[in-house]
């Protein structure tokens, strides 16, 4: 099987007028369709760098960056949803498919399909800031899962929740974006979300970020049942691994 | 039930606050009127509001008043649709070429910060004394700073959101058009504001000195021959203008803010 996206040796470096960062330094990265993957890290260590990189909105300074799909989008959702306020939540999540001239009726239906999904039909017409966090965050999903991207980034789309909704709402996304098998990257330092959400879990280290371990994740539960996860006996040892990976044994 | 009582409270309020305007104004206008005529104020110098109605039916008999007016508010409007086109362009165009705006800044701060009425007898040389002069006078009381503002509301906008449209396959031009215009119609709107009232005094200005017509020429044409009610006149009809220009804003702003938010 080919893989859908495969990252060899990448390198950037950030410039301003004092001088040169070094953001991310040689990585590899596979990722095959369908799959979830998380990337864990310290705060600040390029992980969204990584991304934008991903998404084609920077360029690569060393190394290459294979997405294997002729007309396919990546879609990005970034840590805030960013939805415009003279805008309606309906025509907020139409902002994508304008861009790209692409209002055909499909489409439209698709995105009134995912409306009545994520439970939003009712506020289609409301503006922004009458809407919680959670279903923001929902809204702004709908906007890039409008475009039918082949690969999902999500740069920590739940940090700007509360964790009770947090936890309510990474599940219920996840579990959706998984239904539909999307291939999808998710940025997060929150360690039981990722291990808790994905097939496999890689681990950055300090600026500049390398890949410091590799972790595949099989939890025995059920796979819909993502709060269950964090009861799977499995769970917690790798919770213990990651942490080690991350923050080195003396911290524990 | 304590909604009623909430709405019931807010409508006094605004009935209150309306009321307390006209009593201010009617006050003012009677004290004036009282004080002329019991020789407390010299009316020759503070003329009366009878004097300045006498004077009004006096000018209109011979056909002048309305058109003085007319042309003055004509100009106006002219130099304010012209500016805002013209600065919202080149504030645009600044938007695009970031590093023109660099260079062009001090520039425009340089001829923001210059009194433009030492501008005015400039114009009239090169252009003559026609409404061209007038309008352009009135054009370059309020460009340049409106440029700065507008320039500087449109680099304020959020970055965040100019990321999303590169996130969602858009361009700079999508940029502009979904994000900077849209989110910056407050500011364009306040711009408005501030220049339709620089508009007429720079039309003002030009009339002082080149207009043969439009009401700064009555202002020095009444000094000059003493008739102070004229210019008294003049001057509470320039205060009417500014009162109805206000209006008309207030009614754009309340159509435009609707259109972009719908």
């Amino acid at each position: 099987m080919n893989p859908i996206l495969e990252l060899k040796n990448i390198h950037y470096n950030y410039h301003s007028a004092l001088g040169e960062t070094p953001a991310l330094s040689d990585i590899s990265l596979t990722l095959f369709k369908g799959e979830f993957v998380s990337i864990v890290g310290p705060s600040g260590c390029g992980k969204s760098t990584l991304l934008s990189l991903i998404a084609g909105l920077i360029k690569t300074d060393k190394g290459s960056i294979n997405f294997n799909h002729a007309d396919g989008f990546v879609g990005y959702m970034l840590q805030h949803d960013n939805l415009l306020e003279w805008r309606n939540i309906y025509k907020n999540c139409l902002l994508g498919l304008e861009i790209n001239k692409k209002l055909t009726k499909e489409n439209l239906e698709y995105v009134d399909h995912m409306l009545k999904q994520y439970h939003l039909e009712d506020f289609k017409y409301k503006k922004p800031s009458e809407l919680s966090g959670g279903m923001r965050q929902r809204a702004a999903l709908i906007r890039t899962l409008a475009l039918k991207p082949e690969l999902l980034l999500l740069d920590e789309p739940f940090s700007a929740l509360d964790s009770m909704t947090r936890l309510t709402v990474s599940e219920d996304i996840c579990k959706k974006i998984r239904k539909e098998g999307k291939t999808t990257i998710l940025v997060t330092h929150e360690l039981a979300e990722a291990i808790s959400l994905s097939d496999k879990v890689y681990v950055l280290s300090k600026r500049p970020a390398t890949i410091k371990a590799v972790f595949d994740i099989h939890l025995t539960k059920d796979p819909d049942d993502i709060l269950g996860a964090r009861k799977a006996p499995e769970f917690q040892n790798y919770f213990q691994k990651i942490w080690e990976a991350l923050y080195g044994t003396e911290n524990l | 039930m304590e909604q009623k009582i909430y709405e019931r409270n807010l409508i006094r309020n605004k009935r209150l606050i309306i009321a307390a305007r006209f009593l201010i104004l009617f006050s003012f206008i009677l004290i004036w009127e009282f004080a002329s005529r019991f020789g407390i104020i010299d009316s020759f110098f503070f003329s009366s509001p009878t004097g300045v109605i006498e004077s009004i039916h006096e000018v209109s008999l011979n056909g002048g008043i309305l058109v003085h007016t007319g042309v003055t508010l004509y100009e106006t409007m002219l130099s304010f649709v012209l500016t805002v086109l013209v600065s919202v362009l080149i504030a645009i165009l600044l938007w695009i070429f970031s590093t023109a705006a660099k260079v062009f800044e001090p520039f425009l701060v340089a001829l923001n910060s210059l009194p433009k009425s030492a501008l005015a007898p400039l114009l009239i040389v090169w252009l003559g004394t026609g409404s061209k002069t007038i309008i352009i006078a009135g054009m370059s009381v309020a460009i340049f700073g409106s440029i700065i503002n507008l320039y500087y509301g449109f680099k304020q906008s959020d970055e965040e959101s100019a990321k999303l449209i590169y996130t969602l396959g858009g361009t700079k031009k999508d940029v502009l058009l979904k994000i900077i215009l849209p989110g910056c119609v407050p500011v364009i709107l306040s711009n408005m504001k501030v220049n339709i009232g620089l508009c007429l005094v720079g039309v003002i200005i030009g009339e002082f000195l080149a207009a043969r017509r439009g009401l700064g020429y009555i202002i020095i044409y009444s000094t000059q021959v003493f008739k102070l009610d004229w210019l008294i006149m003049s001057i509470l009809i320039l205060c009417f203008i500014a009162l109805i220009l206000y209006f008309i804003l207030q009614f754009m702003e309340k159509k435009l803010t609707q259109f972009f938010m719908s």
